[in-house]
């Protein structure tokens, strides 16, 4: 019967390390965070269910030990317990424990004290292990027969009653065995068999037959050892008992026990009187309560950690603790503090481990006054703080850091290292919430192999009795065991993944922003660059005849200005401009124009109204509706990390709801959102936003849109409804054309796609207009090559014709997801250009004919899993060459490791002594256990072919070690080589 | 068996000419040992590890003594011994007043003048079976001491030399401790090993009931061996090479019992010594003039076990036993 027996010291603080993780990633919404946490669990149940088989694979077979003990005196005991690695044993007789120790994968041999007086016949073997990571303990316990022990009490000085009886002196022999104890006890005649010393010669000469003097002896004398029931000390009794009894046999008087009035048996050896001793019904003695904290014991046999565990610990904090530090950007020197803090600690605690004493009180003082003086500067540092999110990344993590290297200096026991192991967990994922960047992954594999060697090393028998040899697996065997192993664990995170939906970002917490050093805008309400300078009407090409945006434009792109020529072309880079989390993919929109001149689009001039941060609730703008009850809406949060100097635009997607950011906004009624400063690199915000859930059904449903708008709706979306009057005929004629038939505007939509899909390209370099020429027109009918901004155009005004409101709006499209940090990464090249329409039921809707994307409804919520799965996979299909080249170059490493480890061992051990290893794993391999010399080796053969080889093999390689007169020449080391060859080949 | 064979021709071209001498003269000892365990074959049923180990002893020149319950044939084991082997033979049996002038020879008045003329007693011989040693009382088992380390005895301040070679074999019973004068720990160092033959088997059992083998048998022994030849042997013996790793390994097993946790006392030196002399002799009945660690296992038990002082052992050997088998367990033998 396995079951769970208990937790390892410190298992608790790794649990609440992981629960600290799920509240981390409910915060910040962070996906690494979800990945660690996964990851955790699969190990965590990989790890239990080791321990698990292990203890189902343990065998516990006969037990031996001596017939009797003393109460209290060790005696040896043998258990054999067969398991897969070493366990820990505990060894019970009567419900109390007699012995306990690590088995050695074979046995258990230790001393068992016996405490309790009585027979053994029946001994409990409790045998506990845990898994790889020694988190969960499984116990078994087995009940092994054992030929009677008797456990008798030691002597004891106290007195026990004895009746001396004389026995009659006559009927004896005179003279034999024992010591003369009185005087004279008469006289009699001679028997056959009397000592002649014995002889009484004046009684013989005065009776004229020979007559010998009896004399009383020890060995007449009849001693009757009565122990007494129910005293007190019922071991103590048994122990004068058995003292009085040795005593009287020893001096050789006949000797009898009993308990109280009962007949008394004779006894007439040691043994027996130790028999007798450990048996007799004396009454129970006091056993001492178990107190209920005996139940809450350690389960874990062994407490204090080894070095190289210690090691390993460090550089897993050490790894959590730069992946903060450099996410909070601390200094090169801080970085160098903090490594050399927890270095040092690594190094005391493990030199401490070593030698079993606290550290000196020197490098005590000295940690304290350096903690101390930390702690001060953390203090005074936090006085200037404004913002929980300045605290989060000010004080807050300088604090733990401080704890934590402080932590390493008193960590030496296994709890502790495994407290600080959960506490680096924390901080790793804490560093998650903070890091967009794309070293995540690697950071977060490093962190992971010191977690997982840490957590191995720790739950290793430090005081076991290392099985002296065991079968040494190969190195490749273990290799791809062990990677195995690993692949398996990672497949079920990814899998566990794939049923964990993206976190949907930091809603229920008002911290993700920061703006730092921003300049306030020159004009209020105005858009500006980076530099804080309007970009206002007249922003066109810097030198007349270019056709590139000027520079200074955020990210070159032309489309975050108060008016945009579409006659000019982004000037864009494929550095990355911002980093946005968030839970799906969407339009991240800056800016929306209404009114168009025919060449150049102008945004709405009212400026809405200043709102103050850093939380701001977002009003309606225009059009945004309150929609039907029977169409579904979400939460829609994006996190926006700016990674270049950004114009004041604050990007968002859908219908913006509420903005934190630490900076006031304009909220304008165009939908789009100013900040009153200018939004360095570096800075954060968030974005609440709500997304309308629509299908084409729901479209299609709302009809045409034209017909239905009331008075009041033209009136209201006047501006978005005109149509500029270079619009030409021709343009009209095939917006009508292509919207004749159609039922609603949906269709009207996808008609017009249709035919840009059929008719237009999509060409970054295209043809600019002629002066003085309507931009749509010479795209739709002249050259018929256009960018986004020229094919939105073109949507939109022809749209208008029809009556529809619809609206050009500019922005970023998503960008490429990075699987791991769960962001996605916006590029200067992903500006972009589209289309928005009105739909009196959803309100505005946003198309792209340049792109087909899905609408929001259809857009399937995707999980981590799936998505690292799909990184996987394109990663692999992308360069199937590469990941060749890093399997062929593994396995080459692997190789060349064999090689320099034979060269090695063959330096080490010389070339006899390679063969000496090779017979000896060969013969280990067929079940010779331990160390043994060379012909033991060799009996492990017993076929014909087989065993004159091995023998041959075993007396060479005994002379060349022991024979002096051994010639080492190559033709006899070649054949004994091929003689092991053989072997091995007959081994298969 | 062509291997081995091939293998034999092939170790002999290199080395036939660099060491004939030794190589025959072990061939010499190993068939003088054949011989011998043939014959106590005859007589005593099975146990041929018992025998093996007694004959190492013989031919090591060291003291045997052999442990066991009564009725398993220790004194027969002795006896067949010293009759296979020829030279002279007495048998002294351990009483509490046995007097040490019993066992060495006293001064007794002689001849018309009554001068006092020294008559030798059991022990000059070069096989003596002293039965039962522990009923002999102390003083008469310290006499022995200084025949079996000096091969010598003084009586009467004259030290008067043992016939070489000499050779001891004491019998002792563990269980019956009543009337009995334990070994103290310096006799027991001075026997080189401690062999317990154990209870034959079922099969052996019933040749000694019908007479096959037994007592009966013992009559029928011939010396298959000459004492000289004896003496000889003691020098082949004596010039097997021992490595140094195989020494250091026999001083690391010494060394394991002595820190051993259940030990009150470790091994002697002279165990050590003694160790490896059977080990040589081992050898050397193997046709070998090199010693092995598989020498040295075989022989660990029976050299060191009564040397340990095992606390809470009460002075048994199994105690003994079991503390050297873990210590062999410790320490891995030396290889290649």
């Amino acid at each position: 019967m396995i079951r769970p027996v208990g937790v390892s010291a410190g298992g608790v603080g790794l649990s609440l390390g992981w629960i600290g993780g799920v509240a981390i990633a409910q915060l910040t919404g962070a996906t690494p965070v979800v990945i660690v946490l996964a990851a955790g669990v699969v190990v965590m149940i990989g790890a239990v269910l080791d321990g698990w088989s292990t203890a189902l694979r343990t065998t516990v077979g006969e037990a031996v030990l001596p017939h009797a003990s003393d109460q209290g005196v060790p005696v040896p005991l043998r258990v054999d317990i067969a398991s897969p690695r070493p366990v820990f044993v505990e060894v019970l007789a009567h419900g109390g424990r007699v012995a306990q120790g690590w088995s050695d994968a074979t046995r258990f041999a230790d001393e068992a004290t016996f405490l309790r007086r009585g027979a053994v016949d029946q001994l409990h073997v409790r045998v506990r292990t845990a898994g790889l990571l020694g988190l969960v303990w499984w116990g078994r316990r087995v009940a092994v027969p054992i030929d009677r022990h008797l456990v008798a009490p030691p002597m004891h000085h106290a007195r026990v009653p004895i009746e001396r009886n004389g026995r009659a002196a006559d009927g004896d022999l005179a003279g034999a065995s024992g010591a003369i104890s009185g005087e004279i006890d008469g006289i009699r005649p001679w028997r056959d068999g009397d000592s002649e010393k014995f002889v009484h010669w004046s009684s013989s000469i005065r009776s004229g037959e020979l007559m010998v003097h009896d004399r009383r002896q020890n060995a007449d004398q009849q001693w009757v050892v009565r122990a007494r029931s129910g005293t007190a000390e019922p071991d103590e009794e048994a122990g004068a008992a058995r003292r009085a009894i040795a005593t009287g046999l020893a001096s050789g008087v006949a000797v009898l026990a009993a308990v109280d009035d009962a007949e008394p048996t004779p006894i007439d050896h040691v043994d027996a009187a130790t028999e007798w001793a450990a048996l007799a019904p004396l009454g129970a003695p006091r056993v001492p309560r178990r107190s209920w904290r005996d139940r809450f014991r350690r389960v874990e046999p062994d407490a204090t950690a080894t070095r190289e565990a210690r090691w390993w610990a460090a550089a897993a904090t050490l790894v959590s603790l730069l992946m903060l530090t450099t996410a909070l950007e601390y200094s090169p020197v801080a970085h160098a503090l903090v490594a050399l803090g927890v270095i040092a600690g690594a190094a005391v605690s493990a030199r401490s481990l070593e030698t079993g004493e606290p550290p000196s009180l020197l490098i005590r003082t000295l940690v304290g006054l350096g903690a101390l003086a930390a702690f001060v500067l953390v203090v005074a540092a936090s006085g200037r703080l404004d913002g929980l999110l300045a605290v989060l990344r000010g004080p807050l993590p300088q604090l733990l850091i401080l704890l934590i290297v402080l932590h390493g200096f008193e960590c030496r026991d296994r709890r502790t290292a495994r407290v600080g192991l959960g506490i680096s967990a924390v901080v790793l994922m804490y560093a998650c919430g903070f890091r967009v960047d794309g070293a995540i992954g690697w950071w977060l594999l490093a962190w992971g192999v010191a977690f997982g060697v840490a957590m191995a090393k720790l739950s290793m028998p430090t005081a076991a009795a290392r099985p002296a040899s065991r079968p040494r697996r190969g190195f490749a065997r273990t290799l791809v065991v062990r990677s195995g192993a690993v692949g398996m664990a990672g497949v079920a995170t990814v899998a566990l993944l794939a049923v964990v939906p993206i976190p949907d970002g930091p809603a229920r917490l008002t911290l993700p922003t920061l703006i730092e050093n921003a300049e306030d805008v020159a004009s209020a309400g105005g858009l500006a660059g980076p530099d804080g300078e309007p970009r206002g009407a007249d922003d066109g090409p810097v030198e007349p005849g270019s056709d590139r945006a000027p520079a200074g434009q955020a990210g070159g792109y032309t489309g975050f200005a108060e008016t945009m020529d579409t006659s000019v072309r982004g000037d864009l880079g494929d550095e990355i401009v911002m980093r946005v989390r968030a839970p799906a993919a969407d339009y991240w929109r800056g800016q929306t124009f209404s009114q168009f001149d025919g060449r150049r689009w102008y945004a709405d001039p009212q400026l809405g109204t200043p709102r103050r941060g850093p939380t701001i609730d977002v009003p309606d703008a225009l059009g945004v509706i309150p929609v039907a009850d029977d169409v579904s809406v979400e939460r829609f949060v994006q996190t926006y990390f700016l990674e270049t100097d950004m114009p004041n635009v604050v990007f968002h997607a859908g219908r913006p709801k509420q903005i934190i950011a630490e900076t006031d906004v304009w909220t304008r009624p165009d939908g789009a959102l100013r900040a009153t400063t200018v939004l360095p690199e570096g800075s954060i915000y968030t974005v609440v936003s709500e997304r309308v859930l629509v299908d084409d059904a729901l479209l299609r449903r709302q009809g045409l849109i034209g017909p239905q708008l009331s008075d009041l709706g033209l009136q209201v979306f006047e501006r978005y409804l005109e149509v500029p009057a270079s619009t030409t005929p021709e343009t009209i004629e095939l917006a009508d054309e292509l919207a004749a038939g159609a039922t609603s505007t949906y269709d009207v939509v996808l008609a017009y796609e249709a035919w840009m899909a059929e008719h237009v390209e999509y060409d970054l370099d295209a043809p600019l207009p002629d002066a003085g020429e309507d931009a749509v027109h010479d795209f739709l009918f002249d050259s018929q090559l256009g960018f986004c901004e020229q094919i939105a155009s073109a949507l939109t005004i022809m749209l208008r014709t029809q009556g529809v409101p619809a609206r050009l709006a500019t922005g970023y499209v998503a960008g490429t997801r990075d699987e791991i940090a769960g962001v996605f990464e916006v590029r200067a090249s992903d500006a972009h250009a589209w289309v928005e329409v009105w739909f009196p039921e959803t309100g505005w809707q946003a198309f792209d004919p340049t792109a087909v994307v899905p609408l929001s409804a259809d857009a399937s919520g995707g999980s981590v899993g799936a998505d690292l799965a799909d990184a996987v996979g394109e990663f692999v299909g992308d360069h199937p060459l590469r990941v060749a080249v890093v399997i062929a170059a593994m396995l080459s490493i692997v190789g060349v490791v064999r090689f320099a480890r034979l060269l090695v061992d063959r330096r080490r051990r010389g070339r006899w002594g390679v063969l000496q290893d090779r017979f000896a794993e060969l013969a280990s391999r067929r079940g010779v256990a331990g160390p043994a010399p060379n012909p033991a080796l060799a009996r492990a053969w017993t076929g014909d072919d087989g065993a004159p080889a091995a023998r041959a093999v075993a007396e060479r390689l005994d002379r060349i070690a022991f024979d002096p007169a051994f010639v080492d020449d190559d033709d006899v080391f070649h054949d004994t080589r091929k003689l092991v060859g053989t072997l091995r080949t007959s081994d298969r | 068996m062509d291997v081995t064979e091939r293998a034999t021709t092939q170790q002999q071209t290199p080395n036939g000419d660099s060491s004939p001498e030794p190589a025959r003269a072990v061939e010499q000892v190993a068939s003088m040992a054949a011989r011998i365990s043939d014959a106590v074959a005859t007589v005593l049923a099975g146990r041929s590890e018992a025998t093996s180990t007694s004959l190492a002893c013989l031919l090591s020149g060291g003291h045997l003594l052999i442990e066991d319950i009564p009725g398993v044939g220790k004194t027969l084991l002795a006896q067949t011994l010293a009759r296979s082997v020829g030279g002279t033979f007495h048998r002294i049996q351990g009483t509490p007043d046995l007097l040490p002038g019993d066992v060495t020879g006293t001064m007794v008045p002689h001849g018309d003048g009554f001068e006092l003329t020294f008559r030798p007693g059991p022990i000059f011989s070069n096989l003596v079976v002293f039965d039962e040693l522990n009923r002999a009382n102390p003083r008469t088992q310290s006499a022995l001491l200084e025949a079996t380390e000096e091969h010598a005895v003084t009586v009467d301040g004259e030290t008067r030399p043992l016939p070489a070679p000499f050779l001891l074999v004491a019998t002792q019973n563990p269980i019956e401790m009543t009337g009995t004068y334990p070994l103290g720990e310096g006799a027991l160092d001075r026997f080189a090993a401690v062999v317990t033959p154990g209870r034959a088997t079922p099969d052996e059992e019933v040749d000694v009931l019908t007479g096959r083998r037994g007592r009966s048998a013992l009559a029928a022994v011939e010396p298959v061996v000459d004492i000289a030849d004896v003496a000889d042997a003691r020098a082949i013996v004596r010039e097997v090479y021992v490595a140094d790793p195989i020494a250091r390994y026999v001083v690391s097993l010494l060394d394991a019992t002595r820190r051993h946790p259940r030990v009150r006392l470790g091994a002697s030196t002279r165990g050590g010594v003694a160790l490896v002399g059977l080990a040589k002799a081992r050898a050397a009945m193997a046709g070998r003039h090199y010693v092995i660690p598989d020498d040295v296992i075989a022989l660990v038990d029976a050299a060191l076990s009564h040397r340990v002082v095992v606390a809470g052992g009460s002075g048994s050997v199994q105690a003994g036993r079991v503390v050297v088998q873990e210590c062999l367990d410790l320490i891995p033998p030396p290889t290649a």
